[in-house]
């Protein structure tokens, strides 16, 4: 057993009377690629917003490299090393694509009170930035307004921005979200080769992307994990079949 | 005992008023999320056309009902004509009821003249109950049974029908609910008009406590105000609790701390606003964009007149470049200093003005423009440095302007501080309406602080900056050419602070604080350094402001001078530091013009422009002046910000290779 960079003890998250997490007790070693799948309105995007401190726990803790961050608001936990992208676009969107990653950059300093310095002024970030936009194969575009980019180069610039600080958790929330299949797979190599030596925890609906990616699956159904399981583990139970992949998504499974 | 009685009645009668002016604003504001400033004007018509109509017809209950009908009717315009292109729009929709308030106002004054008018209370109703000792106006009794009453009929609208249910379901999807068949239009038009018919329904009614005067718009949305935060929005209880608390504190401090009972409220509201920022009974009110109103604000700065950047190399700002960036602003630097010695006296002043107010300007669109933090309360900055010079030099006789000028930075500074810290417990409209407040509060010690403010009548006989120079009297020309270097400095200093890793990260936070967050920007920092920022600029300004008049008086502190502030920001253009400075010029020489044409339509101008420029020119003048030129430019245009300032400049660590 690796150690966990994320941990979670008896996590559980109500609205009102209404229990969307109850009790998940979870971990995620270092720099393993986690994937949490489960049918909709399993509690998937509730759990993110938990960890990432979007929303606060109603009981239960989350510990980070050991530390305990249940109560940190979600700038404090990005300074420990968690990071994470939304489901649905969540950028600045008036703002230049390199505006926006310099912003993301400048995250992980402590104060972000530089009052006379240039945002440009940075050369370790500048190159930074560079480096992740060739990377995504989007330099040409760093002057355009993030309004003005496709769907698909946005839903990047949206992983991107969450791993621009080197994380070392970072959670995306259905990072292949609104994307036709035929992109969805090139895009699961460049999550990739942005991901290494990360440890990733995703949600997603797309079996093949998870299947591509994850070292790890955890089934989430009504605010329980029902089982966890490597892929091949998780596409042989019985359990798993019925509830969720269900009819035609074995063919899915089976490419694993 | 009898007396405790009789304060209690006085307290909760004045609440049943509160609870009737406020139910229309809770209502609006919590279910519609529609801001309507204008509540306290609308109260003000009812008061004065319910007067009216009972002098005509001689009967009181025709007298209410016709104000409340006025009211209603001013309401209805106002949503069919205006707010209803402005559903989700906070900022739109605060400052077109601002114009209306000016428009309300002065249309007002040309009917009914600026005299105040008095109260009545019909003949039925004037007996007094007397049990022993006791004695109570049976008047006081009507207005509290008249406001249970209408708080049951309201709880029963508002909870036991489906209208409340619809409205929230049409805010949270229009296209599902209209889809469904409910004609969303129609319901908020008349949800709004009936909150207006309350407010007007009340003016009467409360008149002989609230009096009849023109200060009323701005007292009642004041008081309204204050019971909303402190009741929390959205639920009539909510409401109903807030007045009886303001009323009763009111009530009580009046009688037992006659000299400082105008600042029970403000404590209880500051005390609210501290321990529970959402208000006693209220749901938080959050308002965090989704997805849906993000792309709308997108599509709406998208519309903007801006070229969309060429993506070019990035270089070194070569000669050229730099000459082209810096061209604007030595041209106008260039042409104020050729002004100052040519202009005759009367317009060098106005000149003066335009810069002193300039720089106020320009430091609320750090924090309104760039922070996204739309403060009402703007003047208290300027005020309380004016007003410090004015202390120090009126009463301590101290002449010298470097010790005056950092005096009044200093204070202005502290205020920020202390003002923003508590301020920044509420986000968006609930920060604008407790900047309000603060402002007021301010107004408030300055009017009553007799001793040491002079109170109404002011401070009088500061005299032009003493430079410590012997020999050397600054006339106008210098003390002209004083504040220009003044408004030089301040724009250089807030020019380097926008356009820096700082600024950015405040635009950050304008755009989208919740992902700022998860950025691992501690956002609550960023924006109260903006305002201490913003706080001290204006500062500087009110020093300036305090020599030019040679007096302070309690109107520098007032809302209309925040007022004053935020249009010459949006009419210039938000987020731009050069249109704000364009709109400095264009208030201070409409009004003056104004005042020489038609000296008593200068509030309905003003009115006018505001709703002129929400509807029709969003963004100012700004975006339209950097494009013209662009045209100029001597490589292709290239903009890194469309909302804000136009061409940040060359990375310079980065070269194309």
């Amino acid at each position: 057993m690796q150690t966990a960079v994320l941990r979670t003890e008896n996590l559980s998250k109500s609205f009102g009377g209404l229990d969307v997490l109850s009790g998940i007790t979870f971990s995620a070693g270092e720099n393993e690629n986690v994937a949490i799948i489960g049918p909709n309105g399993a509690g998937k995007t509730t759990f993110f917003n938990v960890l990432g401190g979007q929303l606060p726990a109603t009981s239960g803790r989350i510990f980070l490299v050991g530390q305990e961050v249940t109560k940190l608001p979600p700038d404090r936990r990005l300074h420990l090393g968690l990071a994470r992208s939304y489901q649905i676009n969540n950028l600045f969107f008036t703002l230049s694509l390199l505006d926006n990653m310099l912003l993301a950059l400048y995250g992980a300093e402590h104060s972000h009170l530089h009052l006379l310095r240039s945002l440009y002024g940075r050369r370790d970030y500048a190159e930074e930035a560079r480096r992740m936009l060739e990377l995504m194969e989007l330099w040409d575009k760093r002057f355009e307004i993030v309004a003005a980019l496709s769907y698909g180069d946005q839903r990047l610039v949206e992983i991107a921005l969450s791993l621009a600080t080197k994380p070392k958790v970072v959670l995306l929330d259905e990072p292949t979200a609104g994307l036709p299949t035929s992109e969805a797979l090139g895009f699961a190599a460049k999550i990739r080769r942005l991901t290494t030596d990360i440890t990733l925890v995703f949600c997603a609906h797309d079996m093949d992307l998870v299947f591509n990616l994850a070292d790890r699956i955890a089934v989430l159904y009504f605010g329980e994990i029902l089982c966890e399981g490597t892929p091949g583990e998780i596409s042989c139970n019985a359990k798993v079949q019925e509830i969720y992949l269900g009819q035609g998504s074995k063919g899915a499974a089976g490419n694993a | 005992m009898e007396r405790i009685l009789t304060i209690f009645l006085i307290g909760i009668s004045f609440g049943s008023i509160l609870f009737l002016l406020s139910a229309g604003l809770s209502l609006t504001m919590g279910l519609m999320r529609i801001v309507n400033l204008a509540h306290g004007a609308i109260f003000m018509v009812g008061a004065y056309v319910g007067l009216a109509v009972t002098n005509i017809t001689g009967h009181f209950t025709i007298g209410l009902l016709g104000g409340a009908v006025a009211a209603g009717l001013v309401g209805l315009i106002m949503e069919a004509g205006f707010l209803r292109r402005l559903y989700k729009q906070e900022s739109g929709q605060v400052l077109l009821t601002i114009g209306f308030i000016y428009i309300i106002m002065n249309v007002v004054q040309w009917i009914w003249g600026a005299k105040p008018l008095s109260g009545i209370v019909p003949g039925s109703l004037s007996a007094v109950i007397g049990i022993g000792d006791f004695y109570f106006p049976v008047f006081r009794f009507f207005m509290i049974g008249f406001g249970l009453l209408m708080a049951v009929l309201l709880w029963l609208f508002q909870d036991k029908t489906k209208v409340g249910a619809t409205i929230r379901a049409g805010m949270d999807n229009r296209q599902v609910a209209t889809a469904l068949g409910i004609n969303l239009k129609r319901l908020f038009t008349a949800v709004f008009a009936l909150g207006s018919f309350v407010a007007g329904l009340c003016g009467l009614l409360g008149a002989p406590l609230m009096g009849i005067n023109l200060q009323v718009g701005w007292d009642a949305l004041l008081l309204a105000m204050i019971v909303v935060i402190v009741g929390g929005t959205g639920s009539v209880q909510g409401t109903l609790l807030g007045a009886m608390i303001i009323g009763l504190v009111d009530a009580f401090g009046k009688a037992y701390f006659p000299d400082i009972a105008y600042f029970a409220i403000y404590v209880a509201l500051i005390l609210i606003l501290l321990f529970r920022p959402s208000g006693l009974l209220g749901r938080p009110f959050s308002i965090q964009k989704t997805a849906e109103e993000m792309t709308q604000s997108v599509t709406l700065s998208a519309k903007m007149p801006l070229s969309i950047p060429a993506a070019t190399g990035l270089r070194k700002p070569g000669a050229r470049q730099r000459l082209y960036r810096l061209a604007p602003f030595i041209g106008a630097a260039c042409v104020l200093i050729m002004l100052g010695p040519l202009l005759p006296s009367f317009y060098l002043g106005m000149l003066t003005k335009v810069l002193i107010y300039a720089i106020f300007a320009i430091s609320l669109d750090l924090m309104m423009g760039y922070g996204g933090l739309t403060s009402m309360g703007h003047a208290a900055f300027l005020g309380v440095a004016g007003y410090t010079v004015g202390i120090l030099a009126v009463k301590e006789g101290i002449g010298l302007f470097w010790v005056l000028l950092p005096a009044g930075i200093v204070v202005a500074a502290l205020i920020s501080a202390i003002i923003g810290y508590i301020c920044l417990r509420v986000s968006g409209t609930y920060f604008l309406l407790v900047t309000i407040a603060f402002g007021q509060l301010l107004a408030i010690v300055a009017t009553k602080w007799y001793k040491v403010t002079g109170g109404t009548d002011g401070l009088v006989g500061i005299k032009r900056p003493d430079l410590g120079i012997p020999g050397f009297n600054l006339g106008p020309i210098g003390f002209y050419f004083l504040v220009f270097i003044a408004l030089v400095v301040c724009f250089a200093v807030l020019y380097r602070i926008v356009t820096s890793a700082y600024g950015r990260a405040l635009v950050g936070v304008r755009e989208n604080e919740p992902r700022m967050r998860s950025l691992g920007y501690n956002t609550w920092r960023l924006k109260y350094v903006a305002i201490i920022i913003s706080g001290t600029v204006a500062g500087v300004a009110g020093v300036f402001l305090a020599y030019y008049y040679g007096a302070m008086v309690p109107s520098t502190l007032a809302i209309e001078m925040s007022t004053a502030g935020m249009l010459m920001v949006i009419l210039g253009g938000p987020g731009t530091l050069f249109g704000p400075f364009i709109g400095a010029i264009v208030v201070v020489l409409g009004e003056n013009i104004s005042l020489t044409y038609v000296p008593d339509r200068w509030p309905l101008i003003l009115g006018g422009i505001f709703i002129l420029c929400v509807m029709l020119l969003r963004g100012g003048f700004a975006p339209y002046l950097s494009r013209l030129y662009q045209r100029f430019r001597p490589e292709p245009a290239r903009i890194t910000d469309l909302g804000g300032v136009p061409d940040l400049g060359e990375v310079p660590d980065l070269r194309e290779s």
